[in-house]
């Protein structure tokens, strides 16, 4: 890349990047023992315990293609499979593939072709020298959150008798892509009949008003697990090259733009979400239901503002930056101050409603 | 990239981090499971092109053997085909354009020639895998790796007419959307239940920031060499100042077109303005919310505090009250109104029942002006005949002042909703 003949104390984003970055460059991570694998596989210590896995670790390779795989379905269903190992509590995901299946809303399944594929496609992994045994599976939820659905969660149900140990991820492309971080979320279900402990309510995410009843009825099935990502140090190295000519892109791209359609769609769920509470206070003032449900839609509604308010952010910049009306362009440097002015000025123009948002 | 391009008049690879991953994810894997001796790890680059632009998107390790005859090492043909259909069925799109080797080297040896040759026949034999022109070479030298800022990733292409030539070409980074998420969320190492999570308008406001300053780098790079040339102390590049003056030009092009921009600036801004007001409604809507459950509750708390009094006290029920009626105002002004509705507008003899209740202290503590009730009465004996237009206005009375401090106990969104459909219709 061209950036490597630029003064190093000039890398203000590498540093503001790097610090943030608690960089665990643990390349054993990448150790593979067979005999060790076997033995957990036979111990088979989840049967004992329906919460026996707590952590999973995900690769830095295995969320890219997730992400892509996902990005690339769009409004529909993808799935595919994770390949990684057990490590006490912890999954640890090194690699996945894609499954040649599509589904429409909550209907993902793994038909008997799928299935065909994945058995040619893991033999093929073992005369390749790839260990790692197929531990899970990932679809995308597009749009509408990670959480499993009823189908997801007997299918997974079903895989957690006969193909231990086996974990389900959701990924969430279109709120990814609002968001600017990857929606993931991991789960396990419980075996039937069991009923979980009274534990903290998990985190609100929004869903919308169609998919609510499937989320409602199903929540109290499964748990999730914690997600991390590791990588290893060329990695790191790699990822540090590649951020270089990020910033190109984050100039030139608008968060509103590119999610237009999903800012579209999370409105009209609002305005199908505030009909709701309306009939609901309609039918009994007081109810504590519509109260609930009125705190949740303000959620989501901060949320598609927060969401505004970055492509806000963009639109200025690239205004300031680029549209000086009174031309005076012959000079580089006053680009370059005015660069400088205009972090100032977004900040101020960005930061007073973003704060009002946050603080709510 | 601008300032060397001169030196290439043709064709650049575009290259996916992807791709550069799944490099070096593929050596470090091999290089701990397998120990130190693994000194190189060849897989398989699956691309586009379209015309002269090879982009290269995806890639899959190839199984490598050793041959029998010449001991060198090649990979398995018949899994290369396998895989490359497996590929097809989900990326359609996608087929093999090349090979990837990650080493500790920077060029392009002579086993790994024999390699790509060997692909190179194998994909062109091959029904399904597509036409390319020129395999592509891609060598990642993973010793060299973080020891500079530059990335020691080297692309090779081959010569259409003569499999033996290569040469070095250009690659450029260019990434999806999607990717771009991915990687930034793996480079900074965020956990999903992290502590960090800066709100999103914060961590734009960085990322803004920090692209900012790297244009800022850039141009005042290209500005402190320009005035070092013309100081004297470089010799001028006339490459790069041609690159230079182009880009003197096209802010020209920029300021030409500003008046449109502008213009197209200032709707969109409005656009978002009014879409904005959408959340900033409904969160005050949910705040009217919460201000009214927690009057509610208040007001329980009250009426029930009020009751314990009237008891205790006992005959004296008078004082307590009147010292009670100012906090109380609001709470008791609305329970008035259920009242008025319920009793005055139902029945003829809607007043008579509240003034029996008044008579007794526990009936009283419920009345918000117990004094004036009495007075109604009087009036009411005084002339008997507009008793009850008298007391209705009485309460009238009583309740109007309130009701311009009334707050509804629960928000009527009715009007609300109807804002947003307003505004979804003009999103979609």
């Amino acid at each position: 890349m061209e950036v490597d003949n630029v003064k190093p104390s000039g890398s203000v984003p590498q540093r503001n990047w790097e610090k943030e970055n608690n960089v665990q460059n643990v390349d054993s991570i990448f150790e593979y023992n067979n005999q060790q694998q076997q033995d957990i596989r036979n111990a088979k210590p989840w049967d004992k315990d329906p919460h026996y896995f707590k952590n999973i670790k995900i690769s830095a390779i295995a969320l890219l293609k997730m992400t892509m795989h996902a990005k690339r379905g769009g409004n529909l269903e993808i799935m595919g499979l994770l390949q990684g190992r057990i490590d006490a509590h912890s999954f640890i995901i090194l690699d996945v593939f894609a499954l040649p299946v599509e589904g429409t809303e909550t209907r993902v399944n793994a038909q008997a072709q799928a299935y065909e594929y994945m058995t040619v496609y893991s033999e093929m992994c073992e005369s390749e020298g790839r260990q790692e045994k197929v531990v899970g599976w990932y679809h995308s939820h597009p749009g509408y959150g990670c959480w499993l659905s009823g189908i997801d969660v007997s299918t997974q149900t079903l895989n957690q008798k006969f193909q231990e140990p086996w974990v389900a991820i959701v990924i969430d492309p279109l709120r990814t892509m609002s968001a600017g971080k990857v929606d993931i979320g991991a789960f396990r279900t419980f075996p039937e009949g069991y009923r979980p402990p009274d534990d903290v309510p998990s985190e609100y995410q929004s869903i919308p008003l169609a998919k609510i009843e499937d989320f409602g009825v199903h929540c109290k099935r499964y748990y999730s697990l914690d997600v991390s990502f590791f990588k290893s140090q060329l990695d790191a190295h790699i990822l540090t090259a590649l951020w270089n000519s990020y910033w190109i892109s984050t100039l030139s791209s608008s968060p509103l733009f590119s999610n237009v359609e999903f800012i579209n769609n999370q409105i009209q769920d609002i305005n199908q979400k505030l009909l709701a509470v309306d009939k609901k206070l309609q039918l009994n003032e007081r109810s504590n239901e519509a109260q609930e449900a009125l705190t949740k839609v303000v959620t989501d509604a901060k949320a598609v503002g927060d969401e505004l308010e970055t492509g806000r952010i963009s639109h200025f910049v690239k205004q300031m930056l680029f549209a000086r009306q009174n031309g005076g362009c012959g000079c580089r440097h006053t680009l370059s101050e005015s660069a400088m002015d205009i972090a100032v000025a977004s900040d101020e123009s960005g930061a007073e409603p973003a704060v009002e948002m946050t603080e709510d | 990239m601008s300032l060397n391009s001169a030196n290439s008049s043709c064709s650049k690879v575009l290259l996916h981090p992807l791709v550069i991953m799944q490099m070096s994810e593929h050596y470090s894997r091999t290089k701990v499971q397998q120990g130190p001796n693994v000194k190189k790890v060849f897989g398989a680059i699956l691309g586009k092109q379209n015309g002269r632009q090879v982009e290269a998107i995806n890639s899959f390790v190839l199984k490598m053997e050793c041959e029998e005859m010449s001991s060198s090492i090649t990979f398995n043909i018949e899994h290369l085909l396998l895989r490359s259909e497996q590929y097809l069925e989900v990326f359609p799109e996608l087929q093999v354009i090349g090979l990837y080797c990650a080493g500790e080297d920077d060029g392009l040896t002579t086993e790994e020639r024999v390699v790509i040759a060997k692909l190179t026949t194998a994909v062109r034999n091959a029904e399904k895998a597509g036409q390319i022109d020129a395999t592509l070479f891609l060598k990642l030298n993973s010793i060299t790796a973080g020891s500079t800022r530059k990335l020691p990733l080297f692309a090779f292409e081959g010569d259409v007419t003569d499999p033996e030539r290569y040469r070095q070409i250009e690659w450029i980074l260019v990434s999806e959307d999607s990717e771009r998420v991915g990687v930034n969320h793996i480079a900074k190492l965020s956990t999903k239940h992290g502590k960090e999570e800066a709100s999103v308008g914060k961590k734009h406001r960085e990322a803004q920031d920090a692209a900012m300053s790297m244009l800022q780098n850039r141009v005042d790079l290209i500005v402190s060499y320009l005035e070092k040339v013309q100081d004297g102390t470089l010799q001028p590049n006339f490459d790069i100042l041609k690159e230079a003056n182009l880009l003197a030009q096209k802010l020209n092009t920029i300021d030409r077109y500003a008046t449109e921009f502008t213009q197209c600036f200032e709707k969109e801004e409005k656009t978002m303005t009014v879409f904005s007001l959408m959340p900033k409604l409904t969160t005050l809507l949910g705040n009217m919310q919460i201000v009214s459950t927690k009057i509610s509750m208040q007001r329980a708390d009250l009426l029930s505090d009020d009751g314990f009094h009237g008891k205790s006290s006992g005959s004296r029920w008078a004082h307590p009250m009147r010292f009670k009626m100012h906090p109380g105002r609001l709470q008791q002004a609305d329970d008035d109104e259920y009242y008025d509705e319920e009793d005055m507008e139902n029945e003829m003899s809607g007043p008579r029942p509240k003034i029996h209740a008044a008579d007794s202290p526990a009936g009283f503590r419920r009345r918000r002006a117990p004094p004036r009730m009495m007075n109604a009465r009087n009036t009411n004996i005084l002339a008997p005949i507009g008793t009850d237009e008298m007391e209705l206005s009485g309460l009238e009375e009583n309740v109007e002042p309130s009701g311009r401090n009334y707050v509804p106990d629960a928000p009527r969104p009715s009007n609300t909703p109807t804002h947003e459909s307003d505004e979804s219709s003009q999103a979609s």
